[in-house]
């Protein structure tokens, strides 16, 4: 459609075009050329005029000569002054018979007519025209006169013995012949014509004419009166326009004789008019060709063009193979090589996106994208085939240590060495792909459903024993991998992959290696991800609690202090656990919110009682992202100040490993807080990876040994070692001790002889809520004796 | 007492010989009163058969000189013979085609031709048939008495006989009209003015 | 006076006649030079022309100071005619009159012969014709170069 457009644009333009020029042209040519034939009548009748006037002077002069001739003849003069007017008839006619003169006159000096061819006889009279017989010895007069009622041109010269003794006329009669002879030589109509005012109505009266009566009449109609000099006329004679000149041949009071030279102009316009058809016919003519040319023009346009919107159209729908065919070397030609080296280009371009598509430039495995187009593939093709598949979910060990700690080019170098084990070791998988950061899947298709689909994750942990050398330096790299099968464990990509996942999570947890997907897996993830929702409904809806354990001291068994742990009551779970979703909240970066609630409710709680005259230190634990907020301090120090508590009432908790996670950021925060006078306290002391020379340089108070050493440390020589040098690292860096997860009377002996500060436990009191532990305060009166020997008094 | 030749002096009279002829001079005017030379003048006796023929072999003589008539203007008496020299060296072809002598005569260079008689008074035109611009005007008249102008417009008539007469004035060149008046001529010498006019 | 009269009525017819019968023919008789010339149409014009060149030509014009030049053609179309077969009787002079005491000198002659051919050329007349004519009127030369 579009092409066809085109192709009927072109001719259409072309043929306005050209039909535009045509008729411009042919009217151009048209006006130009009647312009022409205007001027060519007009210098027609000009040329004619001077024909015209050149035929008379000839007459004039070979009449000149004639009667010079004979006014020199001796005879003749002897004769005329011999009164010999026979002789003198004689050789006037025979002389004018010589010539063709029509008349022949021999006037005497008086002006009498001596003897005249044309009227012979009659009477005496005197010459008619006796101005003509003015001219002085040498000269000869000529006119056109009238004679007789006839016009004639007349000349006269004197005859001279040797005297003037008179005077020879002679003359031509202005006839037809005469007026035809001329029309031969001009091609001018000619008529010649008297004008005699006598008879003013009707003055003009035709002397001699080369046209037919009839025309002649409206000829002499159309002739204006009184005209002196040469005036151009037209006059229409038979319906015809004739373009006339009318010029006066001498001018004589008694009678006026113009010559008419004329021409029909139809006649004149002939040729012009034959011109101008021939024009428009070949203007026509032109047009019809123009229209085939332009035809055949567009279509050899057009239908290349057409070719190459088919081929672009082919490219477009992806069919890059096939070449686009036209062989010119002309513009189309040039437009069709473009094409097909965009094509190629296309083509190319098409498998690099192809390939960064679906290709990890790192290791250059699958990515994400292709393998799920590839596993979806494969489910159609598996439960159309009725076979089975395994998807394997892989996540690198340690990995993000690695990156961080020795940079990314070595990180880079670990990722594709483990590619390459990787495909090594699973040749017969369908696709290998590195689903992102240190995690890759490989899908496995099986004929049969009977394989062992856990041989290949044992082979790659295999694979992966052996270290990764690194300029040499070795690396040690494990991996989990998650398990998940087709058809048992899912039916779309999306449920075996997250399988495969959770799998996959499960053995990082349990530290197995390998595990495969079982359905309780997903529970407890699912039920942490639905629990994190909660969590957030729980905040608002205060479900969130802190029961507070007090610390007890060993010296003085004084409770002075106490440790807030928060507690969720869920409406319809119960009492969750903090470790169910403490984790989750720092993993999702909700922690924050949960600390700020806790701090808040810490300090309120704290100024309450001591508002109620209970004066004691609370401890909060805050998380590792706690430390990196640049606000806490602010935070707190709003608290304090909202709440008034006195900052040394308050005590943050952070975990050995918590300092560890940004050293620098987190000195930076400690040390703001404890410019507030809020105390510091590292927890679980002995489970992270601090480093002393750090630990020196903290601004806390207090070190608590991590739970795990005090359980057993009654029954665990070793432990109680560990115990007793951290109690004494303690203090010799000059911070209080505290024990935490005293669960019995022999560890509490024990902590008390090694000198440790503080103990907190079970075996003193479980966190209890607000009221319970101020009524717990109150039963003990504030103290906690430790008993000696026997008597042990728990209390709940 | 009457002499001898006293009665000579009459019967000459009487034969019509003159007694006392004197001079008449005659001035020739034109209307505006310049002279007219070249002009001729005669009388001619109002009485018949007084005037003495011409002598016989009486000779004039116009001459060609330099494609001209020289004099242009002559007056001869009836019965002269006129010799045309032709002092030119080329030849003329002289012809007149007045009543009073109508002829041609060829003049060649070297030979000299007949002299032409003109025994008829009246006014010849001369005419050469070679050279249009030559013309002469040669009066002939009936009588002994006439004369010609000088550059002073004066004509003398010698020794005229007193008498009436008819005098005949004309100036061919200047193309005035030829005058005739009555004159009374007496023994002296006179004087008379002419004036003519223009005429055709 | 009648006799006079008849005698020189008679004596003008003839000399009428006479030139009359000089008078060129209005048509030339049949293979005469004077045919072949043109006729008295062509003699005409080529005789005017020539007449009319030299008497207007400084180098040859002063023999015709004065004179009538329609004469001198009238008479050299007769002489012509008469002497190529055109059946004219010349009535002019002979050459060594016309020219006697004119001095003709030769430059003089050969112009006119000049002029002469050339409007004979001029006229369209054959060569043959022209040098035929030429031919005849050479001789004239010592009458007609007198110094």
């Amino acid at each position: 459609m579009r092409i066809e457009r085109l192709q009927t644009r072109i001719i259409v333009f072309f043929v306005v075009l050209l039909a535009l020029v045509q008729v411009a042209a042919f009217w151009f040519v048209n006006a130009a050329n009647s312009k022409n034939a205007h001027a060519k009548i007009e210098e027609e009748l000009n040329v004619g005029q001077r024909v015209f006037a050149r035929l008379l002077d000839q007459n004039a002069d070979k009449l000149k000569l004639s009667a010079r001739v004979l006014a020199a003849d001796f005879a003749f003069r002897e004769a005329i002054a011999t009164h010999d007017t026979g002789t003198i008839a004689s050789v006037l006619s025979n002389h004018g018979a010589r010539i063709g003169a029509d008349a022949m006159v021999f006037v005497d000096l008086q002006g009498n007519v001596v003897s005249d061819t044309l009227r012979p006889g009659g009477t005496s009279r005197k010459f008619e025209y006796p101005a003509l017989l003015k001219a002085n010895k040498n000269d000869a007069t000529a006119s056109m006169e009238v004679l007789d009622g006839r016009g004639f041109q007349l000349v006269a010269v004197p005859v001279l013995a040797p005297l003037p003794i008179g005077w020879v006329v002679m003359g031509f009669a202005v006839d037809d012949s005469l007026a035809r002879d001329l029309r031969t030589l001009t091609e001018l109509e000619v008529s010649f014509a008297m004008e005699a005012p006598q008879r003013p109505a009707f003055p003009w009266h035709m002397l001699a004419s080369t046209l037919a009566l009839p025309e002649q009449k409206a000829l002499l109609a159309g002739l204006p009166a009184g005209a002196d000099d040469t005036q151009r006329l037209v006059i229409n004679l038979s319906g015809v326009d004739h373009q006339a000149l009318m010029i006066p041949l001498d001018d004589n009071s008694n009678a006026r004789i113009v010559a008419v030279l004329h021409r029909s102009l139809d006649s004149a316009l002939a040729a012009f008019e034959r011109l101008r058809n021939t024009l428009f016919v070949l203007a026509v003519l032109s047009i019809a060709l123009s229209i085939v040319g332009s035809v055949a023009v567009a279509r050899n346009i057009t239908r290349p063009l057409e070719t190459l919107a088919s081929a672009a159209s082919r490219i477009e729908q992806g069919d890059y193979v096939e070449p686009v065919r036209i062989e010119r070397s002309d513009e189309i030609g040039v437009l069709a090589s473009s094409l097909n080296h965009m094509r190629g280009g296309i083509a190319d371009r098409e498998k690099r996106i192809l390939k960064l598509a679906y290709e990890d430039p790192l290791t250059d495995l699958a990515n994400r994208s292709r393998f799920a187009n590839s596993l979806e593939q494969a489910i159609e093709e598996a439960r159309a085939g009725g076979f089975s598949l395994t998807v394997l979910v892989m996540d690198l060990d340690r990995f993000k240590y690695v990156n961080d700690s020795l940079g990314h080019g070595v990180g880079d170098h670990v990722l594709r060495e483990v590619s390459a084990r990787l495909l090594a070791t699973v040749q017969s998988a369908a696709c290998v792909a590195r689903l992102g950061g240190d995690e890759f899947a490989i899908l496995v298709r099986h004929a049969t459903g009977g394989e062992d689909i856990t041989a290949n994750a044992r082979r790659i942990i295999d694979a992966l024993e052996a270290p990764i050398l690194f300029e040499g330096q070795p690396l040690d790299v494990g991996a989990s991998i998650g398990i998940a099968k087709f058809p048992e464990h899912g039916g779309d990509a999306q449920t075996l992959v997250r399988c495969a996942d959770i799998a996959m999570y499960a053995a990082k947890r349990n530290k197995t290696g390998y595990a495969v997907y079982e359905a309780h897996y997903d529970t407890s993830q699912q039920e942490h991800l639905s629990l994190l929702s909660e969590l957030r409904r729980a905040v608002e809806r205060n479900e969130l609690r802190l029961y507070y354990q007090p610390k007890v001291s060993l010296h003085s068994s004084n409770v002075s202090a106490v440790e807030a742990l928060i507690r969720w009551e869920h409406p319809t779970r119960g009492l969750v656990s903090p470790a169910l979703f403490i984790p989750f909240a720092e993993q999702t970066g909700y922690i924050k919110l949960l600390t700020r609630w806790v701090l808040r409710e810490a300090v309120r709680q704290c100024g309450e009682w001591l508002r109620e005259g209970m004066r004691l230190t609370v401890s909060v634990n805050i998380s590792a992202r706690d430390l990196m907020n640049r606000d806490l301090p602010d935070q707190v120090a709003a608290l304090l100040h909202e709440h008034g508590v006195t900052p040394s009432l308050l005590c943050i908790e952070i975990t050995e490993s918590g300092f560890m996670e940004d050293p620098a950021n987190a000195q930076k925060v400690l040390d703001r807080l404890a410019e507030l006078g809020v105390k510091l306290s590292i927890d679980d002391y002995g489970t992270g990876y601090s480093s002393l020379s750090y630990v020196m340089r903290l601004p806390v108070q207090e070190l608590k040994i991590d739970r795990s050493f005090i359980s057993h440390m009654a029954t665990d020589p070793e432990l109680s070692t560990i115990v007793r040098s951290t109690i004494d690292l303690g203090h010799n860096l000059g911070l209080k001790v505290v024990a935490e997860g005293v669960e019995d009377l022999a560890a509490l002996k024990m902590l008390r002889s090694l000198g440790c500060d503080d103990a907190q436990g079970f075996f003193m009191s479980k966190p209890l809520a607000p009221r319970a532990l101020i009524a717990w305060m109150r039963a003990n009166d504030n103290t906690f004796d430790c008993p000696n020997t026997a008597t042990v008094q728990k209390l709940r | 007492m009457r002499t001898t030749g006293g009665h000579v002096a009459t019967l000459l009279t009487m034969l019509g010989a003159t007694a006392a002829a004197g001079d008449f001079t005659v001035e020739l005017r034109d209307a505006a009163g310049k002279p007219l030379a070249n002009a001729v003048v005669y009388v001619t006796a109002k009485t018949a058969a007084s005037a003495p023929a011409a002598p016989p072999h009486a000779r004039a003589s116009i001459d060609q000189i330099d494609k001209e008539f020289v004099p242009r203007v002559s007056i001869v008496q009836a019965g002269t013979e006129i010799q045309f020299p032709n002092s030119d060296n080329i030849r003329h072809s002289i012809y007149s085609f007045s009543p009073a002598k109508t002829f041609t005569t060829k003049l060649y260079s070297g030979r000299e031709a007949a002299p032409v008689l003109f025994d008829r008074s009246g006014l010849v035109v001369l005419g050469c048939n070679i050279h249009d611009q030559m013309v002469a005007w040669l009066y002939v008249v009936d009588t002994p008495w006439f004369a010609k102008s000088g550059a002073d417009g004066t004509a003398t008539i010698r020794a005229l006989p007193p008498g009436d007469y008819r005098l005949t004035a004309d100036s061919p060149e200047d193309q005035l009209a030829a005058t005739e008046s009555d004159v009374k001529i007496d023994a002296a010498p006179s004087r008379q003015l002419v004036t003519l006019k223009a005429g055709a | 006076m009648i006799v006079r009269r008849a005698l020189s009525s008679a004596l003008l017819a003839l000399v009428a006649s006479v030139s009359f019968a000089a008078a060129p023919p209005d048509v030339a008789p049949a293979g005469s030079l004077y045919a072949r010339l043109g006729g008295t149409p062509k003699v005409t014009a080529f005789v005017n022309r020539t007449i009319d060149t030299v008497a207007t030509d400084p180098r040859t014009n002063q023999s015709f100071d004065k004179v009538s030049l329609q004469h001198v053609k009238d008479m050299l179309v007769e002489q012509i005619c008469s002497l190529t077969g055109g059946g004219c009787t010349y009535t002019g002079d002979t050459m060594r009159d016309v020219h006697a005491g004119h001095h003709i000198s030769n430059a003089e002659f050969f112009g006119l012969v000049e002029v002469l051919r050339d409007s004979m050329r001029a006229q369209d007349v054959p060569l043959s014709a022209r040098n035929e004519l030429l031919e005849i009127l050479a001789p004239m030369k010592r009458d007609v170069v007198k110094l």
